[in-house]
């Protein structure tokens, strides 16, 4: 019963990852189905799709086509869609019906490419999955088609991973190019948002990848085999998290955190949301109130090497219980929804962070961006300031 | 002496095992063609006509040439397999999956005669679910666990059932899949009218990078002026017949031992068509052999 979840919604599934993914690139991307995941990715899992452009459109999957195939009526569609404007490609994007049907991905973007005459991908995602193993295939699949051999001297950097699921939004980007560009990096091109169709083809030519989100790790690695391009990961958010990058960019060597002792602690924070988002968090948290104690978790994409002792994968929301009861932490910072999960036994107070992957537009109105700046500080010193309340305000003493 | 025992006389009980993780792993010998492509055929046709028959005699006689041969059997009855596993059934992918929800290569990859590897795609009960899908899950269960990089198979052979009647059951002829297919066909009227339709599913599928076709196989009934029927039929798909095999009661005996003609009656005129037809689906087979054969 693991995968059972009776207190969150269905998460942002892969074929909204890959839809995400390509939103920015002048592509005409077909979601194959018969309504509902399109309506899912466009109404609620992209925060881009009423205020960006992007030629999404649905199949318009009957049972009768699941039933007999159809695939020339889906072909003439595309064909008419097509003839809209100048596309850059065509992207298929599969759902539980086709899935289940066996439609052939693959065999249809050969075929409907020979057609068209424009680069076409069949993407089998089957909203079994999780929206950051989208984005993974999107990448994966750009790069082969598009990305050119480097020539010349390499130079600047690409960010991998920005994707808005995991709440990036422009601002966000600028940001992290801006601190990539005073460590003489100049952005070459950035893969989960941004409307730079050309500058894909020309990510090889970069000297370093910047990872981050752990969704981008394994396209990182691919692309450090194919292409040689080393990377290091981590999100800049604050002094601490620039700093750490920045060591990790000059390859010097980190500095490591000042230790407190365990019965020095001043309260427990559980974080809960995408891996190295949370991570970013703790590093500053802990470098302005060193006596806390930061525990990090998330549903999605998670890599072991860059998890701490007692950090916790949340395969389902049973596991995600279990971290709640044993951590007994004093205060957990996540997407509203998790409220549900703290066991009624827990004194811990709750600090709202909403996560588009989860709860998408749900709490449109809360704070979706990433905070830098001030903004940062205020936040985690608000966190601080409520941890400490909660442990204070405990009325069973917390075990030893 | 009974029946039984007699057969026994004839042919020792082969053993059958599981693929273990280490035996799977283990390098090949020096010169074995490490970086050679799989040469993957699927063999299709008319339900009954033979197909798993002669797959599994090919396949054991593409072993005794001394190559690494996957055998994967394509339909829910999972007994293509059977006549080299000593006629026992082995639990098949879905049968696994169904079981135990996770699985690994050695709880459904058995070695079976001459070490040829035997999988069972397996499938739903009759009367329920869905057997096309059940191959797609198969399949990519195998791919999931790496199938061909870990077992490194010279020669991948597909036994599917019957003709191309979902996607389920295209699925071994897509791309990434098998390279070729092989019809296996009678001169009787429907074997031949399915070959047809399956050349036809073939040639709709051309523009997706499908497999190619490679013959037919024909698999005598003994009807009256069979070769040339069979033959006419080829040339109206546009192929050829890529070998012939006599119908012969070895088959049957051999069977009933659980096992092939290859290996039951190794020394017998069936044994040596199917030596025979191996050179054809042989990996070094080269287009001036191939072309030899015909």
């Amino acid at each position: 019963m693991s995968y059972l979840f009776q207190y969150l919604p269905p998460f942002a599934a892969d074929y909204s990852g890959v839809a995400s993914a390509l939103h920015d690139l002048g592509g005409l991307v077909v979601i194959h189905d018969a309504s509902g995941c399109t309506g899912s990715f466009t109404g609620y899992d992209e925060p881009r799709w009423f205020s960006g452009k992007s030629s999404v459109y649905c199949s318009g999957l009957r049972e009768f086509d699941a039933i007999v195939g159809n695939d020339e009526r889906l072909l003439d569609n595309i064909r008419n869609a097509a003839q809209a404007k100048d596309f850059n490609f065509v992207a298929l994007i599969g759902s539980p019906v086709p899935m289940l049907v066996g439609f052939d991905f693959d065999g249809f973007a050969r075929m409907a490419e020979a057609d068209l005459g424009i680069p076409v991908f069949g993407f089998p995602t089957t909203g079994f999955a999780r929206y950051e193993q989208g984005l993974s295939a999107a990448f994966f699949a750009l790069a082969d088609r598009f990305v050119e051999e480097p020539r010349g001297e390499a130079d600047g950097a690409n960010i991998l991973g920005a994707s808005p699921l995991d709440n990036f939004d422009a601002g966000a980007v600028a940001s992290i190019a801006a601190f990539l560009e005073r460590n003489g990096l100049p952005v070459v091109s950035v893969w989960g948002q941004g409307d730079e169709w050309r500058s894909i083809p020309k990510a090889a030519g970069a000297k370093l990848n910047v990872v981050v989100a752990a969704s981008a790790l394994p396209f990182a690695r691919y692309m450090e085999s194919r292409w040689n391009i080393p990377w290091v990961a981590g999100l800049p958010l604050g002094d601490e998290t620039e700093s750490a990058l920045e060591n990790r960019i000059r390859r010097r060597p980190e500095t490591p955190r000042a230790r407190v002792r365990r019965d020095e602690k001043s309260a427990t924070i559980f974080l809960v949301g995408e891996q190295f988002r949370m991570n970013a968090f703790r590093e500053e948290l802990l470098s302005r109130h060193p006596r806390l104690e930061v525990t990090v978790g998330s549903f999605f994409a998670w890599d072991a090497a860059y998890a701490e002792v007692g950090d916790c994968p949340l395969p389902n929301e049973d596991e995600a219980i279990r971290c709640l009861r044993e951590g007994d932490f004093d205060l957990v910072v996540g997407d509203p929804l998790l409220r549900e999960l703290i066991p009624d036994s827990s004194e811990a107070r709750f600090v709202e962070e909403a996560h588009y992957g989860l709860s998408a537009r749900l709490y449109r109105d809360h704070v979706l961006s990433l905070r830098f700046g001030s903004a940062l500080t205020a936040f985690l010193d608000g966190i601080a300031e409520r941890a400490l309340f909660a442990r204070a305000s405990r009325k069973e003493p917390v075990p030893a | 002496m009974n029946l039984e025992s007699s057969r026994r006389d004839v042919c020792d009980a082969p053993k059958v095992s599981s693929v273990s993780a280490r035996e799977v792993r283990a390098p090949r010998a020096p010169g074995a063609g490490a970086e050679k492509p799989i040469r993957k055929i699927a063999f299709y046709g008319k339900g009954g006509i033979g197909k798993s028959t002669t797959v599994s005699n090919l396949s054991a006689a593409l072993a005794q040439r001394g190559l690494r041969v996957m055998q994967i059997g394509c339909d829910p009855k999972s007994d293509s397999t059977k006549t080299l596993t000593a006629g026992r059934a082995v639990p098949s992918v879905l049968d696994v999956l169904r079981a135990k929800g996770g699985s690994r290569l050695e709880d459904f990859v058995f070695e079976g005669y001459h070490g040829v590897f035997c999988v069972e795609a397996g499938g739903p009960q009759p009367g329920i679910g869905c057997a096309g899908r059940a191959i797609i899950t198969a399949f990519n269960r195998l791919e999931e666990l790496h199938a061909y990089e870990e077992l490194k198979p010279d020669v991948v052979l597909f036994d599917v059932l019957g003709d191309v009647v979902c996607g389920g059951f295209a699925m071994p002829m897509r791309y990434g899949y098998a390279d070729e297919v092989a019809i296996v066909s009678s001169g009787e009227m429907m074997a031949l009218y399915a070959a047809h339709n399956i050349a036809q599913a073939l040639n709709n599928f051309s523009s997706r990078g499908y497999a190619k076709l490679a013959g037919i196989v024909q698999n005598s009934r003994n009807i009256v002026n069979e070769d040339a029927l069979v033959a006419q039929a080829a040339e109206e798909i546009k192929t050829r017949v890529v070998g012939i095999i006599p119908r012969s009661d070895l088959v049957q005996e051999a069977e009933n031992a659980g096992k092939t003609v290859v290996e039951c009656f190794p020394d017998s005129p069936q044994a040596a068509v199917y030596a025979e037809l191996s050179r054809f689906f042989h990996p070094d087979a080269d287009a001036t052999l191939r072309e030899a054969i015909l």
